[in-house]
């Protein structure tokens, strides 16, 4: 579905990433962990065009993505970003219907599918009781929720999510990740709970100083040893009563 | 849709009621039947006067009232548009072009033109309203340049550098003003600076004329990426905006509006700013509805402070830039003070 290769990027003469080679598979659901500073967050908008790679390549559903115009793109991926802003008002049912436009012509207007999908998915975030408020009166996590909801209406094979679950206190945290895996889309996620990674991802990628430096299933990544030189703090590993694993942190 | 169909009725409404109303009030049906006369003149090669209306009043009509009541229209509607724009461009509900400092451009590009009498390659000697309309568009190209900085323009950045670049402009025109020789230069720029539609002719119209309309289209057919541009560039460029073009139209737009409106009236300031504000609280953010409802408003607004601009006192006339300032600059403070709009 996407694959990176050899991925570069320097703000003026600080090098953030140093050739980060990434793969993920159809239907696969891969997290991107690492300390801050790290490079995820540069990584994810180099994947998403909002940087340009000074060097590499990255193919997108067997295209060309450095090519390919904003429009396709947002055909092919959504991406639930980290920003929070909006310059005017909008309801949250304008800012959800945001993400048919890039299926949309140019002067052509909202049809009567594009609102009931629209409908659908704010009942599936919870968000229908809020659908005529105004974006910039909702709190930090409800304002996350309807940027997945946006990211969901643009209906793409692809979901990226950049740090998605910043904002949410934990029962939207696990609401949100429930979610996403149900659609059963190809997904990439920025996150920072190492508990959430290992409980939805098929597969891990960590990073550090703009660099892939494992990767792999949770629980063959995830080790005490592994998380020690990543983060610099000691763990302990147990299994909670659902089968996944659960880390504890000490310090050191 | 049925909005903007009430408004194209008021529209046709107000310029008509526009051309009767002034110190020499011309009754409703005398307006039409000149004006429906003339029109069809056109189209059958046949222009003539009414048999039954006074000459004189045929000429109010026509040749003062209508020219200067179509243009009032054209120039509404086409800083109203400028001001959407430069919102859009800005994410900055305050920004407007008189706010970002091209009234002094403009008045210096004037100002120098008829005291100077610049002479431009491939132009010639440049007529008053051509240094206007150049003045105008070097200022607003200047105050964008100016406050780019690594490929974006903070809204704060803008207002600041309008302010700057405003008074360096400030600053040469009363410098010229007052070595001058003589009064003229002084009434030449006060023109410039505070705008009237009172010498309007015929041949002011083709220029807003050829750009408006397209200009309105145009900002209509990139309203729903403007919308995805108000969450942010990240929220933009994943919801398929390609945000180089769509900002360079903006500037290119804003800029040939305003300066085109300048180069005809002078400075009417903080029509950009009151209508799409006041749409805006009525109909929503949404550039869908707000484009086409601010313009047809934008229209009709300035028709009536032009009105009101030749009955406050007459026979004398108030500049229109007095008035629009009047009812504009105390909604600016509103909108800072009330509303607490982020910079």
């Amino acid at each position: 579905m996407i694959t990176a290769k050899e991925i570069r990027y320097a703000a003026g003469s600080r090098e953030i990433l140093c050739g980060v080679d990434f793969q993920v598979a159809e239907g696969e659901f891969v997290g991107l962990i690492g300390p801050n500073g790290s490079g995820k967050s540069t990584f994810l908008k180099n994947l998403y065009k909002v940087l340009r790679p000074q060097k590499g390549g990255i193919i997108l559903c067997g295209e060309d993505l450095l090519s390919m115009s904003n429009r396709e793109m947002a055909q092919h991926m959504a991406v639930m970003v980290q920003e929070q802003e909006a310059a005017f008002d909008f309801t949250v049912e304008e800012v959800v219907m945001m993400g048919r436009q890039a299926r949309k012509r140019l002067l052509e207007t909202d049809s009567r599918e594009d609102w009931a999908l629209v409908g659908e998915i704010l009942d599936l975030t919870g968000l229908s009781s809020l659908r005529k408020q105004g974006f910039i009166t909702l709190s930090g996590g409800e304002k996350q929720r309807v940027l997945i909801a946006r990211a969901l209406a643009q209906q793409t094979p692809v979901l990226v999510l950049d740090e998605p679950t910043n904002h949410l206190d934990i029962k939207y945290q696990l609401q949100l990740m429930e979610l996403v895996r149900k659609i059963g889309c190809t997904v990439v996620a920025a996150i920072h709970d190492l508990n959430l990674a290992a409980t939805y991802c098929d597969r891990l990628y960590a990073m550090m100083d703009g660099r892939i430096v494992g990767d792999g299933t949770p629980g063959q990544l995830l080790t005490p040893d592994f998380l020690r030189s990543l983060y610099e703090v000691e763990t302990e590993i147990l299994t909670g009563r659902d089968g996944a694993m659960r880390i504890f942190f000490y310090s050191k | 849709m049925a909005a903007c169909l009430i408004l194209i009725g008021l529209l046709i409404f107000s310029i008509i009621l526009g051309i009767g109303l002034g110190p020499v009030s011309i009754s409703f049906s005398e307006v039409y039947q000149v004006m429906f006369h003339r029109l069809s003149g056109i189209l059958t090669g046949q222009v003539g006067l009414v048999p039954d209306i006074r000459e004189s009043t045929q000429n109010i009509v026509w040749f003062l009232r209508a020219p200067r009541v179509l243009l009032g229209g054209l120039i509404g509607a086409a800083l109203t548009l400028s001001g959407i724009g430069m919102q859009a461009f800005t994410k900055n509900p305050l920004a407007e072009p008189y706010v970002l400092g091209i009234s002094s451009g403009a008045s210096f590009g004037a100002v120098l033109a008829m005291l100077l009498g610049v002479s431009v390659p491939l132009l010639g000697k440049l007529s008053v309203s051509m240094g206007a309309f150049v003045g105008a568009l070097v200022s607003i190209l200047l105050v964008y340049l100016l406050a780019k900085s690594r490929g974006s323009v903070a809204p704060i950045r803008l207002i600041l550098v309008g302010v700057a670049v405003s008074a360096m402009f400030q600053a040469f025109t009363n410098y010229i003003v007052y070595t001058a020789p003589d009064d003229a230069a002084v009434r030449e720029a006060t023109f410039w600076m505070l705008g009237g539609l009172g010498s309007a002719q015929w041949e002011d119209l083709p220029l807003l004329l050829c750009l408006t309309p397209p200009a309105f289209l145009l900002m209509l057919a990139l309203s729903k990426s403007l919308n995805a541009m108000m969450m942010g560039d990240s929220s933009a460029i994943t919801l398929g905006v390609n945000l180089t073009v769509v900002r360079n139209l903006l500037i290119v737009v804003t800029a040939l509006l305003t300066a085109s409106s300048v180069a005809v009236s002078g400075c009417i300031g903080f029509v950009g700013l009151v209508i799409p504000h006041l749409i805006r609280s009525v109909v929503g953010p949404d550039h869908r509805k707000l484009v086409p409802i601010s313009t047809l408003t934008g229209a009709i607004f300035l028709i009536w402070v032009d009105v009101a601009a030749r009955m406050i006192k007459p026979p004398a006339e108030l500049p229109i830039g007095i008035l629009t300032a009047f009812l504009g600059a105390p909604l600016f403070l509103w909108m800072i003070r009330v509303r607490r709009y982020e910079f």
